[in-house]
């Protein structure tokens, strides 16, 4: 599932995947990746992306009426 | 069809940890029992290390090819003149090394040990680093790539 949340988080403290990504020290292909829902981060990269973005966890994180489906 | 992961997290990211253990473990053992076969049987006797050898290389180039694919080089090292210059003599001295060491095994002749020295240090070298610069400028390529294609679209 495509976590727009973040992109949106991202887009409006007007930054880049790239910037986002060097600021955090992760490639760009890692924050492409969460944002098309194709890598699920750790806690550590999570909590360092809210950070940078200025969000919780839940406001980038939780998704309402879902569960994780088995892999 | 599919089966279910019957692991959690915790212990998948374990058996991760298990397996590349066994994985670096084959790969220094399978080394190791190379040079040991040709300290025995002399650097000539190929066919005694056929085996190991075959499964050393295969074990190799796909560790090569999956790194590559995907973008990755090291954890540590940078893929630069510079590092690969370093990487390129410490092989080549070492494995040059264990190299004269079991031709002095082998012929009891320090001047030949010296030699084989000299020569399979100048030979590796120059074929380690060779290939790690080839081996740096497709990573460089692909990374790009990776990073222009990653995801979904900027912004």
């Amino acid at each position: 599932m495509k976590n727009l949340k973040l992109k949106f988080a991202r887009m409006e403290k007007g930054l880049s995947q790239i910037e986002l990504a060097k600021r955090i020290g992760v490639t760009r292909q890692t924050i492409g990746m969460i944002e098309a829902g194709d890598y699920n981060p750790t806690l550590k990269l999570c909590i360092a992306i809210c950070r940078e973005l200025g969000k919780t966890l839940d406001d980038l994180f939780w998704e309402e009426d879902s569960h994780e489906e088995e892999k | 069809m599919k089966k279910k992961n019957k692991l959690d997290e915790m212990q998948e990211q374990k058996l991760l940890r298990i397996e590349h253990n066994g994985c670096w473990f084959a790969f220094w053992a399978l080394i190791a029992a190379m040079l040991i076969q040709m300290a025995v049987f002399g650097v000539t006797e190929f066919r005694t290390i056929l085996g190991e050898w075959i499964v050393f290389m295969a074990l190799s180039v796909y560790l090569g090819i999956a790194c590559l694919k995907n973008g990755i080089w090291d954890r540590r090292l940078e893929p630069n003149r510079k590092t690969n210059l370093a990487v390129s003599l410490i092989a080549a001295a070492a494995f040059s090394a264990v190299w004269s060491v079991i031709s002095y095994i082998r012929w009891g002749d320090l001047y030949t040990a010296v030699l084989t020295f000299g020569m399979m240090a100048v030979f590796f070298f120059v074929l380690c680093f060779a290939g790690l610069t080839i081996a740096a400028k497709m990573y460089q390529r692909r990374f790009e790539k990776l990073e222009q294609d990653s995801g979904d679209e900027e912004n």
